[in-house]
């Protein structure tokens, strides 16, 4: 009896919960119809600081452009340029000055005042300030001040031509404008998660490790965005992500290479990919006494079968990368050599350097994809007499590998540097001042560095184009690294309720997100 | 009693100096960098010398040490310097789903594993009993992040039964707990089995125990001496154990909650591990001891109601 009794008591329970939840979802459903237009997006990570001067990650600059809105953006899917903040925009001749016209009367969110000249001055020289201490103190590093001419007019003085300034700085986070006097009230801590633009939407709401709420600005001054709210939902698993898909829990999402096709064979959502902006290649320690002759070097390029690791460690579905540049970007050598297996070669290269074998090391983090990269590349050196020994270790403890002099010490290591659309920040890591840096190749050439200067300064796209082609290739004949691929970063969306925007190479524009097509 | 929780204080207090210790010296021992972790490349020297001064590794190890007590006695464990969260504010948001995950999970163990134990303890060596050391021993040995993407699929992708991720809406009691169903579901699993396991060992062993024989052979039903007698000595071995379980599984929640979406003290940590944002790991690893600490004594309080010949804070003679 006392068993009965009991076994309906849980019943009862089960269908009082079961209940709730199902009128939660009806009236969230209803809400969906007639209310508020909500989009659900999965990010990966949480956000660490929204600030554009101190941003941390990915998803940092995603939400960041969202809230905020500078004097010049990209358009829409594209690389191409326009006017936001500014109403006219001029660089002079000299490519020293940048003058600009603010559209009056555009006003920072929660009533932080109007967007004046001297918060354009606040927001780019800050970033040179010491006391903000910006990882993103280069994207500003030839601005010399900015000067005010009026209330809605100034001028941007460089020190010299800076050519990423037009492609990545004042069309990414690093040129929005904040504003002056509310940071000023409330300090570099007050501005951190709580932050003020005057972008087409305002930051809502931030549950830490669960979601980030952006509400539709209803001041904003440019065109409206068709979502009234976006709700950025903490998933860090892309296994839960893709069920919390499936379920309906999110409307978008980023998904791992194993599950496109499951995806692609429902009609209720929709793909999109692009090629990634990183690099991620295995480089080879041209100081390290065992890889010194370039010959060894060639004879590990040539053995080693980059389509296999990219079989192996991404099903197939990413590119085989072949130089530092990605396709689509100025600087892209499209006449780079794309190397296959020839064990052969690689042999003939082992003769010329006087050895039939070697014991060599490879540092990987310990992820599945390095490991499997580094698997395959062990399988390949096998046949020309070299015996490569993995290290897999802890990311933390990796970082540290490449080191000022510890740094000599490491022969093979696989690695992935992220970057903006500009072929200045894929070469900056390479110069002699980097060794020991970020220059774990330790690849030193004065001709490089040289070069390095000049694309910089130089504004002329043709003549960058010439600069970047001539870098890569001197890095391909030093054969100081084996490319294996920039990556591609796949989005399942809920096919009959949005339809994304992302510039070409995957930097995801929410603001730019619409109804289903 | 309280010179026995007086004693516990003591041992607590000296369990955390020894771990921040520890914690301190290790910073210095295990390489990686917290700037270079996060920023990669973006990291300039200016940043990590910043950085570092924020986090106090500037300090020497015993300046680390005697700043972080004296800052966690008035209840200051320090800013996150990425976030520029205080780190308290960070535990105190995520400590209490942490407990009620742990804390359901537990309840479930027990209001499962406990009745399959006496069932098994009651019919040894039937049909019954062996399938229920297959079922038992399978639930301790499947990793809980495999159960959890199982019911995943099942309960939440496939019959929509339950929600995926997260905490559900705030302020809203029932989508919190439709939220909790499967967390804690699978969480206790591992201690179902356990708990019958231990439950029928127990019971077995107290049920041969010359008193039941007496006791039985003075004509007391089955039924009273099982759950009047038996099983009240039998459980004291099982508290001791849950104590246990509820410090462990503070920590050893991140699987669940990292499939979840559940925000937690497990993910905090292993985040902060990952990311060698030191303050963050020495402040939650405090919180994590003193917790330990306190379910161990919550255990030893109700074995002394369980059985009165314990005395807590006195030695056998």
């Amino acid at each position: 009896m006392k068993n009965k009794k009991l076994f309906k008591g849980v019943l009862i329970i089960c269908a009082i919960l079961i209940g709730l939840t199902g009128c939660s979802k009806e009236k969230e459903s209803a809400a969906q119809k007639d209310g508020p237009k909500i989009l659900k997006v999965r990010i990966n990570a949480d956000i660490k600081n929204l600030d554009p001067a101190r941003r941390y990650s990915r998803w940092d600059d995603v939400i960041s452009a969202t809230i905020f809105d500078g004097l010049v953006s990209y358009k829409a899917n594209s690389y191409d340029i326009e006017n936001v903040l500014a109403e006219k925009f001029e660089i002079s001749e000299d490519g020293h000055e940048i003058y600009f016209k603010l559209r009056e009367g555009v006003q920072f969110q929660k009533g932080a005042g109007e967007v004046t000249a001297e918060d354009v001055k606040f927001s780019y020289e800050r970033f040179r300030d010491e006391k903000t201490a910006s990882a993103y103190s280069d994207d500003w590093a030839n601005l010399d001040h900015v000067e005010v001419i009026s209330k809605y007019e100034g001028k941007i003085i460089l020190t010299e031509p800076f050519a990423p300034l037009m492609r990545t700085t004042l069309p990414l986070n690093s040129g929005v404008i904040v504003p002056k006097n509310y940071i000023e009230k409330v300090g570099l801590d007050g501005f951190t998660t709580d932050v003020i633009g005057c972008g087409p939407y305002y930051i809502d709401e931030w549950q830490p490790d669960q979601k980030v709420v952006v509400k539709k600005n209803p001041d904003y001054y440019g065109k409206a965005p068709y979502w009234d709210e976006i709700q950025f939902i903490v998933i860090s698993d892309n296994q839960s992500a893709e069920i919390a898909l499936q379920a309906g829990e999110v409307d978008f999402a980023e998904i791992s290479t194993n599950t496109v096709d499951t995806f692609k064979d429902n009609p209720d959502f929709g793909i999109t990919s692009n090629s990634d902006l990183d690099y991620r290649w295995i480089g080879l320690n041209v100081e390290n006494p065992k890889l010194q002759d370039v010959n060894v070097r060639k004879a590990i390029r040539a053995a080693a079968n980059v389509p296999d690791m990219i079989t192996a460690a991404y099903n197939g579905m990413v590119e085989q990368e072949t130089a530092i540049v990605a396709p689509g970007l100025l600087g892209y050598w499209a006449d780079a050599p794309k190397y296959t297996q020839d064990l052969d070669k690689a042999k003939e290269y082992m003769a010329a350097a006087g050895i039939d074998s070697l014991d060599l090391e490879i540092a990987v983090a310990d992820t599945s994809e390095y490991r499997v990269w580094a698997e395959v590349l062990q399988q390949n050196l096998k046949e020309i007499g070299i015996n490569l020994e993995i290290n897999s270790m802890e990311s933390g403890t990796f970082w540290e590998i490449g080191d000022g002099d510890k740094g000599k010490d490491v022969e093979l290591f696989a690695m992935a540097f992220q970057m903006q659309p500009d072929p200045s920040w894929a070469t900056m890591w390479f110069t002699s001042d980097q060794v020991g840096i970020w220059n774990w190749m330790r690849w030193a050439n004065p001709e490089f560095d040289e070069l390095h200067k000049q694309g910089l300064s130089e504004t002329d796209d043709q003549k960058r184009q010439v600069i970047y082609e001539k870098m890569q290739k001197l890095m391909d004949d030093d054969a100081v690294a084996i490319w294996v691929t920039n990556g591609k970063t796949y989005f399942a969306y809920n096919a009959k309720k949005c339809s994304p925007a992302m510039t070409p190479n995957n930097s995801l524009q929410f603001r730019f997100f619409s109804a289903a097509k | 009693m309280f010179s026995y929780i007086l004693k516990r204080v003591v041992s607590t207090a000296l369990v955390c100096i020894l771990l921040i210790i520890f914690l301190s010296l290790l910073i210095h021992i295990v390489p990686g960098d917290p700037a270079k972790t996060i920023l990669g490349p973006r990291a300039t020297p200016e940043l990590i010398e910043k950085i570092h001064t924020e986090m106090g590794l500037d300090k020497t190890p015993f300046q680390q040490i005697t700043g972080f007590f004296l800052n966690a006695l008035h209840g200051d464990l320090g800013t996150d310097v990425f976030t520029g969260r205080p780190i308290t504010e960070m535990i105190m948001d995520v400590f209490p789903h942490s407990l009620i995950l742990t804390t359901a999970s537990l309840l479930l163990a027990v209001l499962l594993g406990i009745p399959l134990g006496i069932f098994s303890a009651t019919h040894p060596n039937t049909i019954g009993d062996r399938i229920l050391a297959f079922l038992s021993i399978s639930f301790i040995t499947i990793p809980s992040y495999v159960v959890a993407l199982i019911f995943l699929l099942i309960f939440s992708a496939h019959l929509r039964i339950f929600p995926v991720i997260g905490l559900g809406s705030s302020g809203n009691v029932g989508d919190y707990i439709m939220h909790l169903i499967i967390p804690a579901l699978v969480l206790s699993l591992s201690w179902v089995g356990y708990l019958a396991r231990l439950v029928r060992t127990s019971l077995l062993e107290v049920l041969n125990e010359t008193y039941i024989t007496a006791e039985r052979s003075m004509g007391i039903k089955n039924r009273t001496l099982l759950f009047r007698l038996a099983l009240k000595n039998a459980l004291i071995p099982t508290v001791a154990v849950l104590g246990v379980g509820l410090g462990k599984m503070l920590a050893g929640t991140v699987f669940v909650e990292i499939i979840f979406s559940r925000p937690g003290m497990g993910t905090l940590i292993m985040k902060a591990i990952q990311n060698r944002n030191y303050p963050v790991v020495q402040g939650v690893s405090l919180i994590i001891a003193l917790w330990f600490v306190f379910a161990n004594l919550l255990a030893d309080i109700i074995n002394t109601r369980l059985d009165p010949r314990i005395q807590i804070g006195k030695t056998e003679r």
